[in-house]
């Protein structure tokens, strides 16, 4: 979907508005470490142990990359926007993982562009944080080639994203955030004739208490029923060995707000 | 602006008065609507058609009601104060159906709620219809945290919930802002406190009042009562009546 000025919505908040988006990637740092433990756990399980090499795209600020190159794997993060990369690079400096932790600009539409053939193939590759969707559905179909393509035989992917089943279920129309001075107020929309989510996204900086408008992005992506994501890994060369609820690894049902899903190269 | 200003924005008058057609009380009919609040229902149901006899606690918004009725409406639309523990405090009137809405119980206990219902009772004529409109306990158990926002004219009001299931107690905080542009503009703070029975609990509550449950519905257009309605309307008739 394009904006007014031409952009698609993803270099609205990515490239344009990235520093509110960085505000929101600072706040779920913390939660990257309990996640990266889970997914360390999912991999070992998966036959990739500490000491892998790990795809991580889109890899934000890097709180799964640089957790897991600390856990002992070798980790390759990939991002659309510059400033998420340059923050990633510095993060992982601080936690002394920098040999470990290598961070690229990148898109995902062309994603084996953007990875060094000196880093790939990976044992593994990591999709999170609901970051498929944003486009059409031939595009993630050749997203998921793309892992494809820099994962090798035998390797695995991990797609952690938001179910559709449990927004049908359990619709909230309207969203709040907070995050230092940032206010984040969501409209959602779904549209079910294209299982879209359409959201305008508002955000707001606070001014005692009133709140000074910052930037109004409208974004939609499509959102995936298990079933739907089991047919997009077979077209895209992924084999769906296993699907959770989360990183806990429950069963996955409606009342799961996201689903993990584990393709096999 | 108040909370109620903007929650009942009078636009489902319509709609409420075809559900009072569907009970046997077509527009021309007289009813009771207790408590008011700032009357916008009460405006809606007389440009409808009904004569309407509107009553509330808050003597400032009775005030504010009265000075918004349309000229038009006059000789079919009255606005009256009574004390809270008096309400609806009429002489002996009574009305084809009398409408309770925004949830006008749990502020107080269960004994507060069945007194006031019970007040109810003489104002209704022999078959008429009482509509008590409630937020239904399911829909937030099942959403205990969440936000809102309602935008009307250049006001934007946010809503902040929080249900705790133990106590059955809605805690709803509203923060208003004044649309400058796309600047929010702080205006003033408002919060309530309010049990939510659930459906049976209610019409224990009628029960105890001397009335009778004789439907309960997910909106004014006769829905199902489900867990994902906000709210559920529900239709009580006098003990011993034959509707």
């Amino acid at each position: 979907m394009a904006m007014a000025d031409g952009g698609h919505w993803t270099e609205e908040i990515f490239l344009r508005h990235a520093d509110l988006w960085l505000a929101v990637h600072e706040r779920a740092w913390a939660s990257g470490e309990e996640q990266a433990r889970d997914l360390h756990a999912i991999l070992d399980g998966l036959g990739v142990p500490a000491g892998g090499r790990i795809l991580d795209a889109p890899c934000g600020i890097g709180r799964h990359a640089t957790r897991l190159a600390e856990l002992g794997y070798r980790t390759t993060g990939v991002d659309l926007s510059p400033q998420f990369i340059e923050r990633a690079r510095r993060r992982a400096a601080e936690a002394g993982v920098a040999t470990r932790a290598s961070f690229h600009v990148g898109d995902l539409r062309t994603l084996p562009e953007a990875v060094p053939p000196t880093e790939r193939p990976f044992d593994a590759a990591l999709n999170l944080w609901t970051s498929l969707g944003y486009y059409d559905e031939a595009t993630d179909e050749r997203i998921l080639r793309g892992y494809r393509e820099v994962v090798r035989p035998g390797g695995v992917f991990l797609l952690y994203i938001v179910n559709r089943d449990f927004i049908v279920r359990r619709f909230e129309p309207h969203g709040y955030d907070a995050f230092g001075e940032i206010v984040h107020i969501e409209d959602r929309r779904l549209d079910l004739g294209a299982s879209r989510m359409r959201n305008d996204w508002r955000f707001f900086r606070k001014r005692g208490p009133d709140l000074d408008h910052l930037a109004t992005i409208r974004i939609a992506h499509r959102v995936y029923s298990l079933h739907e994501l089991v047919a997009l890994f077979a077209r895209s060369g992924w084999r769906a060995e296993a699907a959770y609820g989360g990183y806990s690894r429950d069963p996955p049902s409606t009342d799961s707000p996201t689903v993990l899903l584990v393709g096999r190269a | 602006m108040t909370p109620a200003d903007l929650r009942a924005q009078g636009h489902d008058a319509k709609a409420i008065a075809g559900f009072l057609g569907s009970e046997g009380v077509p527009s021309g009919g007289r009813v009771l609507d207790a408590p008011c609040g700032i009357g916008r229902r009460a405006i809606g149901l007389a440009a409808e058609g009904f004569h309407v006899t509107a009553v509330d606690s808050n003597e400032i918004g009775v005030d504010a009601a009265r000075s918004r009725i349309p000229p038009d409406l006059r000789d079919r639309l009255r606005f009256l104060h009574a004390a809270r523990e008096s309400l609806p405090g009429l002489g002996e009137e009574t009305f084809d159906a009398i409408v309770a809405l925004d949830h006008p119980i749990g502020r107080q206990g269960p004994g507060e709620d069945v007194a006031f219902l019970a007040r109810l009772i003489p104002h209704i004529r022999g078959d008429g219809v009482l509509v008590l409109e409630l937020l239904h306990r399911d829909f937030f158990a099942t959403r205990p945290d969440g936000f809102s926002f309602h935008v009307l004219a250049d006001v934007e009001q946010h809503e902040f919930r929080s249900f705790d299931p133990v106590t059955g107690i809605l805690h709803l905080t509203w923060t208003f802002y004044h649309r400058e542009g796309e600047d929010l503009r702080h205006r003033g703070d408002a919060a309530a406190r309010m049990r939510l029975p659930t459906p049976h609990e209610a019409a224990s509550l009628l029960g105890s009042s001397g009335w009778r449950l004789a439907g309960a519905f997910g909106g004014w257009s006769r829905e199902p009562v489900s867990a994902n309605r906000r709210k559920v309307v529900l239709v009580a008739r006098r003990v011993g009546s034959t509707a």
